[in-house]
């Protein structure tokens, strides 16, 4: 017994020898190495979207940011100015013809202006339709800024604040993208003694404008590029085989003979 | 020491058989699909006798127009109202009743009624438009042909000049017509496409006087001009006077008047030039710039000859790239034996000895059939995988697209009726292209004889390479190792792929994108202990 349990033992390959079969039998990884379609640098951008922030009005967004890309992953969106023009719901109406009462108004959103830092750490490309291909990054952003409400009776506030959210960019080409974002904001009011929190909801829709072939990031990164064609060797070669230093018609003066 | 001798052997052969030797119009050719109807595997035209063929070549065209004058149905004569009838059709638009009014025209007439060249021209003009190219091309014949009017001449060959821009009937419209017949004085804008076809002919039989006489008459400012120079730089290179090619080569590609396919094939022929000279990064330059119809065989061919330029640069990450690309389903019945052992090679010489003997077996398992078939002694026209590498390109692949294109044409005779089928016209072109199929199948099956056993005997000889390949990796195996040949690591045994960057990295996942063929990267580390490598 002892004997067969020894060459078992023998006979069975150790740990490290199937780590080397499988060494051995890999054999490299095919990966497509694509140069990047779209590269952007300086992004303007004009954006529309909506502020549901409470039953009485929504806020209708219409707004503007730069962002600065400081690499592909890596962005500064520098400021994003954000106008809500609020509409009334019909709630509020509807409360007085019936009940004839009128809730008490808060403050509501004028305006936001946030800066923020956003990662792209995706990138790929989908098919369309099976006949066309289109780019897109998905990029998240936290940042902060300030926040404007306005009531009925109450002056203007000022309310520090915060906000984060995804975003899903469609590049259409390298001057122009189109994203979606959604951002939760939160604004932060010191009432009293208390710190009140209000939270809002912001998704708009964004064309951006990418102007630049240089980033911050790269100024005086000069790469030598090869620009020679391969024709400078048959220059090289075959001296006088360029087209631009011999006379055009061939052939004529030729003495070959069958 | 013996190693190395076979191993330089070896390759040397891999090289000539990569670039071959320098090649003329045939190889530069548009591609072909396999996959259609009629020419794949077990249902392409039966195998012919090369005397069977020639009976029926020369006497199909004049059977088919003896058909017409005679007139299959016994009508009464159509009156010379028809011919006009079928003209104001033919200038509304209105090809299918042109066509079958100029049909009963000419088939219930004598050859010498008035107008009957005009009538044969406008059917042969309508049949074209309407997508019966060859039922067209063959009235368009006889009009040039018979040249009883002269002043049809010229339309009749500016027609035929469209006609060459699809699959054509070579030998009627080229060997028959054009290099045949002496046209006289014809118009400058219809002289150059006749010189070019005439001297491109001479050409190839030989006699470069009579082509160089007949290119000379070629306008400078014309689309042939171009073309006719790289013919002519084809022989100069094929003579072995590369400096003149090159220059003709540069200046049909430099040509104002070159079209795109043709400045592609100046292109590719430089770079083969490079190549041969050993300057393979500025080859490989001059490959990048060459553009070729997506996905097609010609692209596959590009690919190869780029595997191989990349090979010599010892970019092995990126010669296995290219061939991988070669492994994509739109490449699939692209015949390249070669790239198996061209991977099998890039393995030796990364020291990846188990799979580059798995890159062998893969080759052997590949090609058992036809290698079985050979050593059989059956008809290699009967191997479906030699016929497909026979049919790959050249002057036989020119003509099993046209058979291709004949049974397209057939086929949509059904989808018109009417007037075709009340004034025989239906009849006629059945019959018209039965005849031309069947030609064609017996030219196909004569001219694959030849080709097919041109490709079995290069795999034979791939075989062999496979054979001394697989010692070769034998040997290396157990190669003796001295600890002071240790070989420094270097920036190519860097492998990381970097977070950012302008490049993006995509791992292949079974799933061919066709966007990313060109850009394949094989990540595999060099397990080489010593600088050696393979040579």
């Amino acid at each position: 017994m002892k004997r067969l349990l020894l060459a078992a033992m023998l006979l069975a390959p150790s740990g490290s020898a199937w780590a080397g079969i499988e060494e051995q039998l890999r054999s490299g990884e095919i990966i497509a190495v694509d140069e990047r379609p779209y590269r952007m640098i300086h992004e303007f951008s004009v954006s529309g979207g909506v502020i549901p922030t409470d039953a009485y009005y929504l806020g209708i967004s219409l707004g503007g940011a730069y962002t600065l890309h400081l690499s592909d992953i890596w962005a500064w969106e520098a400021f994003n100015f954000q106008y809500s023009a609020n509409v009334s719901t019909d709630l509020e109406s509807e409360l007085l013809e019936a009940f004839e009462v009128t809730p008490e108004r808060d403050p509501r959103l004028q305006y936001l202006l946030t800066s923020s830092l956003v990662v792209t750490p995706l990138f790929g490309k989908q098919a369309v339709l099976n006949k066309g291909i289109v780019f897109q990054g998905v990029h998240f952003a936290l940042g902060g800024g300030v926040a404007n409400f306005a009531g009925d009776d109450a002056d203007d506030a000022f309310l520090p604040q915060l906000s984060f959210g995804p975003g899903l960019r469609f590049f259409l080409g390298q001057a122009v993208s189109t994203r979606l974002d959604l951002r939760g904001i939160a604004a932060f009011d010191a009432v009293a003694d208390s710190l009140e929190v209000e939270f809002l909801f912001h998704s708009y829709l964004s064309f951006s404008f990418n102007f630049g072939k240089k980033r911050a990031t790269e100024l005086g990164d000069e790469e030598l590029v090869d620009e020679s064609t391969g024709y400078e060797k048959l220059d090289e070669l075959y001296p006088g085989s360029d087209p631009s230093v011999v006379v055009l018609r061939e052939g004529a003066e030729d003495d070959d003979e069958d | 020491m013996r190693t190395e001798i076979l191993s330089a052997a070896l390759l040397i052969g891999l090289a000539t058989s990569a670039v071959g030797a320098p090649q003329d119009e045939e190889t530069f050719d548009q591609p072909t699909d396999f996959e259609e109807e009629g020419l794949d595997g077990e249902e392409a035209p039966p195998p012919a006798e090369d005397g069977a063929l020639d009976k029926v070549t020369g006497e199909a065209a004049v059977e088919a127009d003896a058909e017409d004058i005679q007139g299959p149905n016994k009508r009464g004569a159509a009156p010379p109202e028809r011919f006009e009838e079928g003209l104001r059709a033919f200038y509304s638009d209105n090809y299918k009743d042109a066509a079958a009014l100029m049909y009963d025209y000419i088939a219930t007439n004598e050859a010498t009624v008035e107008n009957y060249e005009w009538a044969e021209y406008f059917l042969g003009v309508s049949l074209a438009r309407m997508g019966y190219r060859h039922a067209g091309a063959e009235y368009l014949y006889n009009v040039a042909k018979n040249r009883t009017r002269p002043e049809i001449l010229p339309e009749a060959l500016i027609e035929i000049e469209k006609l060459f821009r699809e699959p054509h009937d070579e030998t009627l419209l080229v060997d028959k017509l054009i290099v045949d017949s002496d046209f006289g004085f014809l118009p400058d804008y219809i002289s150059a496409f006749v010189r070019y076809h005439q001297g491109l002919s001479d050409l190839r039989a030989g006699r470069l006087v009579w082509a160089k006489r007949l290119f000379d008459q070629v306008p400078d400012d014309d689309p042939y001009y171009p073309k006719a120079l790289f013919a002519l730089a084809v022989q100069k290179w094929r003579a072995n006077k590369t400096a003149e090619a090159v220059r003709m080569f540069r200046i049909a590609l430099a040509h104002p008047q070159a079209r795109r396919e043709l400045r592609n094939e100046c292109r590719l022929a430089l770079a083969r030039v490079l190549y041969e000279r050993e300057e393979y990064k500025d080859a490989l330059k001059i490959y990048d710039s060459v553009e070729v119809p997506e996905l097609s065989v010609s692209e596959a061919s590009l690919y190869l000859e780029k595997a191989w330029t990349s090979y010599w640069l010892r970019d092995f990450r990126k010669t296995m790239g290219i061939l991988y690309a070669l492994e994509a389903p739109s490449y699939k019945d692209f015949y390249a034996p070669e790239k198996y052992l061209l991977r099998s090679l890039v393995y030796m010489n990364l020291c990846h000895y188990i799979p580059a003997k798995r890159e062998i077996r893969r080759f052997r398992f590949r090609f058992t059939e036809p290698l079985e078939s050979i050593r059989q002694r059956i008809d290699l026209r009967e191997d479906a995988v030699l016929r497909r590498a026979a049919l790959q390109d050249g002057r036989i692949g020119r003509s099993a697209d046209f058979r291709r294109m004949l049974a397209r044409e057939a086929d949509a005779i059904d989808f018109v009726g009417g007037p075709w089928i009340e004034t025989g016209l239906d009849e006629q072109l059945r019959m018209i292209y039965g005849l031309a199929i069947e030609k064609s199948d017996l030219r196909l099956g004569a001219a694959l004889r030849d080709q097919t056993r041109t490709r079995a005997e290069e795999l034979v000889e791939f075989e062999e390479q496979m054979y001394l390949l697989d010692y070769e990796v034998g040997l290396a195996i157990y190669r003796r190792l001295r600890k002071e040949d240790a070989r420094r690591q270097t920036e190519e045994d860097d492998l990381s792929i970097p977070a950012a960057g302008d490049e993006t990295y995509f791992a292949f996942r079974d799933e061919f994108w066709n966007d990313e063929l060109d850009t394949y990267d094989f990540f595999i580390d060099n397990r080489c202990f010593d600088a050696g490598g393979t040579e």
